[in-house]
């Protein structure tokens, strides 16, 4: 273990974790509710309060803009170097489609002639001539075989030959020219435009880097502040459970392999076994209704506020908080056990074991001395899969319990559709993990001569 | 329907509106110009204003002119409300004013998970509970034992179910197309292998409690194939080996719908399933999807659809359907996401957002269900029942159409 592989080590994950920050970016881009805001979305749904249809819009393009949603993406951007010419015309929003379109058929030269009289030419029609002129527009544009084009071109050569201005002859005479020109193949290379540092990726990069995550749509409470008013619960009940499991773990896995034959040995696996086929929200429910029946009481404690040791000792005392531990605890024993169990009967059939034995060593000090430790380093991978693992039932756990924590902030967020909130704990769980994945190498490492020396 | 305490909410304009932005302004004013005057300066500052975090969390600011104050929030777990020492309305006669506030506390509970809330009802750890589900209202309601601790009460609420079509939609443009299939909804069956009985079913979007305004000449949707089939005939469609065909825009076009409904919402899925059944009896296929509710939402903006189930949130003060129903909203983005309307009805619509007196108000309102009814392209189902169980610890319980469905301010514990 030298300067070198740390420092490897340390670039890679640094590196994954770029990736994966990344990833979440794109996938937060994809979400189909950005786009509008919260209350826009069910706008038919309501017989009061709605506007019409052209503050909607307004409404939304200002939305747009305040969260940067009209910005380029990405420092760079990849397009053909025919639309990238397109884009000198400076088309409309209503024409960008059919001018691109046109330059990469026909050449940039031909379609500004077209384009600089058609802005002239739709100022002096009615407007319907105008619409159904860009409604065939469209259709050419669609069509990409250029059998199928002809029906829209006739169509259009038909509609401008029925207009009786001079600006119509200039606008057909470019039309038919631009169908004899064609544009030169480079125009469908790829060409990179640098963005520079207004982009969509850079400004949620650079919020994320200083810890804001953005606001919820539900309470417009910033992100991060929901986020860490709930990860106290949830790391309670999770580390309270991890204990309590590690520790019974350890203990019966001892004890099972000194009574390999035993009858209670053999009960208790069984026990175990079907502790572990039962699903998580039916062990939180009989859990629930066992204390309920037991006279337990459900009612809301409003915890202390004030200094963080009052916060953390009102929580403890919650009877909830005692039985999602509890709950965690009996999701995460029967695994833990079971494969300990399993690795111990592994290196029990290891020829060192008899040697110790042989030696005058008893079981019982063979067992801690030597056998243990082989046995713990498999359940060391086994451990940091279950800590991950915890938070899907710390999820089940704290909606069944109320628990305001993590995993009920999650399906709150997702039945709300509070997206900023969504993204921000995927994203958080997903470092989580990664945290723990590399600290689980790392102490690999650490406690195994055989990896240190490469 | 009876009206209760906290149906109007009274604020204090000094803590909510300090710069008196509102009181400005007349009333109906903001009600009829309420479009542009979102869009002028003053307005976006009182709405920046509004939607801050403090106003929606800190207690120092959630207060009201009622007799509660908020006293403790614990988020995701419980909300506990403490009567005002000093309230203004205090030496008031309840029955002359209809303000009451009996208990001395209140304690909302949140309890996501419903297994654990009905626990915790049956426990009788809680005192109210709605939204309870069918089979479980249904069961405690046959139980002798629960009979003898709960009160249970199935008031009408707001919240109609309807089916939507895309008028836009050259299969469904034809109105006769869409009344065709409108016959193909057995509502009795649905509210009552569904919903046990424990639904309204309606002509329109008036609730027929609002016997004022609620057309009640207006014959209810019945489940007809036959009609349904004389319809299509009547509207072009002639039934091949393939299916229902007709000539449009030139092209043979087949009759293959799709239905979209919220994912999760097992109400819809069963509606859809028996809708899909009597739908291929007379030999039109329905697919059904079963979409997220932005997806959904985004495919209605985009008018990317046939038909659809949605539930439509109303309430019996206001009729201004302008921005739901008015042609002008009918363009993509806008609220009339099925395409209806012509000017006959935007005139409808325009005099009823303006009427203020009731019996005028009530022949227009009645013309518009039955314009509706006739276009179909909003075809209105059931109003939904909310199920509440009160304990019988509690007396003085009224029960009411409007949210929370329960006057909680008027509960004397016994």
């Amino acid at each position: 273990m030298n300067f070198r592989s740390v420092s490897l080590s340390l670039l890679k994950f640094l590196f994954t974790l770029w990736l994966t920050v990344s990833c979440v970016f794109l996938l937060s881009r994809l979400l189909p509710a950005i786009n509008a805001p919260k209350g826009m979305q069910e706008a038919d749904t309501v017989i009061y309060g709605a506007a019409n249809a052209a503050t909607l819009a307004k409404v939304k393009s200002d939305y747009l803009k305040r969260n940067g949603l009209l910005d380029p993406l990405f420092y760079i951007d990849i397009s053909l170097k025919g639309k990238v010419l397109a884009a000198q015309l400076k088309p409309d929003e209503l024409d960008k489609v059919w001018v691109e379109k046109a330059v990469l058929r026909h050449g940039f030269n031909q379609v500004a002639k077209f384009y600089g009289v058609w802005n002239d030419w739709k100022k002096l029609v009615p407007d319907t001539v105008h619409s159904t002129l860009t409604h065939h527009l469209l259709l050419w544009t669609n069509d990409n075989a250029p059998i199928a084009r002809a029906a829209p071109y006739q169509e259009i050569t038909k509609l401008l030959k029925a207009q009786p201005s001079l600006e119509s002859a200039q606008l057909l005479s470019h039309w038919q020219n631009l169908q004899n020109q064609r544009a030169p193949l480079y125009y469908h290379l790829p060409a990179v435009q640098w963005q520079g540092t207004n982009n969509a990726y850079h400004h949620w990069l650079m919020n994320l880097l200083q810890g804001n995550l953005g606001t919820s749509t539900q309470d417009y409470q910033q992100v991060s502040a929901r986020i860490s008013h709930a990860i106290g619960t949830t790391v309670i009940i999770g580390l309270l459970g991890l204990i309590m499991a590690t520790a019974v773990a350890y203990f019966v896995g001892f004890y099972f392999a000194h009574h390999s034959r035993g009858i209670a040995t053999r009960l208790a696996l069984k026990v175990l076994y079907l502790l572990d086929s039962i699903p998580a929200f039916l062990i939180a429910l009989l859990v629930l209704t066992i204390y309920v029946v037991a006279g337990g009481s459900m009612l809301p404690i409003f915890p202390q506020e004030g200094s963080f040791i009052a916060h953390t000792a009102s929580l403890l005392s919650n009877p909830s908080v005692v039985l999602g531990s509890v709950c965690i605890a009996l999701l995460v024993t029967p695994h833990l056990t079971l494969q300990l169990h399993r690795s111990l009967e592994e290196q029990l059939g290891q020829l060192y074991y008899r040697t110790a034995r042989a030696k005058g060593l008893s079981q019982k000090e063979t067992l801690k001395k030597h056998i243990m430790p082989n046995a713990l380093l498999p359940s060391l991978t086994l451990l940091s899969e279950v800590t991950i693992g915890i938070m899907a039932g710390a999820l089940v756990i704290e909606i069944t319990f109320s628990l305001p924590g993590l995993g009920n902030l999650l399906a709150q967020s997702i039945l709300t559709a509070d997206y900023p909130v969504i993204v921000g704990i995927t994203l958080l769980l997903l470092i989580f993990r990664q945290v723990v994945v590399s600290l689980t190498h790392f102490a690999f490492v650490l406690l195994d001569p055989r990896l240190r020396n490469g | 329907m009876k009206l209760m305490t906290g149906d109007f909410f009274v604020l204090p304009a000094y803590q909510l509106d300090p710069e008196g932005l509102l009181s400005s302004i007349p009333y109906r004013l903001v009600r009829q110009k309420h479009d542009s005057l979102a869009l002028t300066q003053n307005f976006k500052k009182f709405a920046a204003f509004l939607s801050s975090a403090a106003i929606a969390r800190d207690t120092s600011f959630v207060k009201g002119s009622g007799p509660y104050k908020l006293t403790s929030w614990s988020s995701g777990r419980a909300l506990l409300l403490e009567k005002k020492k000093n309230w203004w309305a205090k030496n008031l006669s309840s029955q002359k004013s209809g303000l009451h506030a009996n208990p001395e506390k209140i304690v909302y509970q949140v309890v996501p998970d419903n297994a654990a809330a009905l626990l915790a009802l049956k426990s009788q750890q809680v005192d109210v509970m709605d939204n309870i589900p069918l089979v479980s209202f249904q069961e405690m309601q046959r139980d002798p034992k629960y009979r003898q601790l709960f009160n249970f009460y199935t008031p009408s609420s707001y919240d109609l179910i309807f089916m939507g079509m895309n008028g836009e939609d050259p299969l469904l443009k034809d109105k006769a197309t869409r009344q065709a299939l409108a016959h193909l909804i057995n509502v009795p069956l649905v509210v009552s292998s569904l919903h046990g009985g424990l639904a309204t079913p309606t002509v329109g979007l008036v609730h027929p409690q609002e016997k004022t305004f609620y057309n009640s000449e207006l014959q209810p949707l019945k489940f007809d194939s036959q009609k349904s089939i004389q319809l299509l005939t009547a509207s072009g469609w002639r039934k091949s080996s393939s299916g229902w065909e007709k000539k449009i825009n030139g092209q043979t076009r087949s009759l293959k719908l799709n239905l979209l409904y919220r994912a999760g919402n097992t109400d819809f899925e069963n509606m859809a399933l028996l809708f899909q059944q009597n739908a291929s009896k007379v030999g039109i296929p329905i697919s059904l999807q079963a979409m997220e509710s932005s997806q959904i939402n985004e495919k209605l903006l985009s008018r990317d659809f046939d038909l659809y189930f949605r539930t439509l949130v109303g309430n019996p003060f206001s009729y201004n359907l302008v921005p739901l129903l008015h042609t002008s909203n009918a363009k993509v983005g806008g609220a009339n996401v099925t395409g209806f309307g012509n000017r006959q009805t935007d005139l409808l619509l325009e005099r009823i957002a303006k009427e203020e007196r009731t019996t005028e108000k009530a022949i227009l309102l009645k013309e518009l269900q039955q314009k509706m009814q006739e276009e179909s392209n909003m075809v209105f189902l059931y109003f939904q029942q909310s199920k509440i169980v009160v304990s019988k610890k509690i007396d003085s319980v009224v029960v009411s159409a409007l949210k929370p469905g329960y006057d909680v301010l008027r509960f004397i514990k016994k």
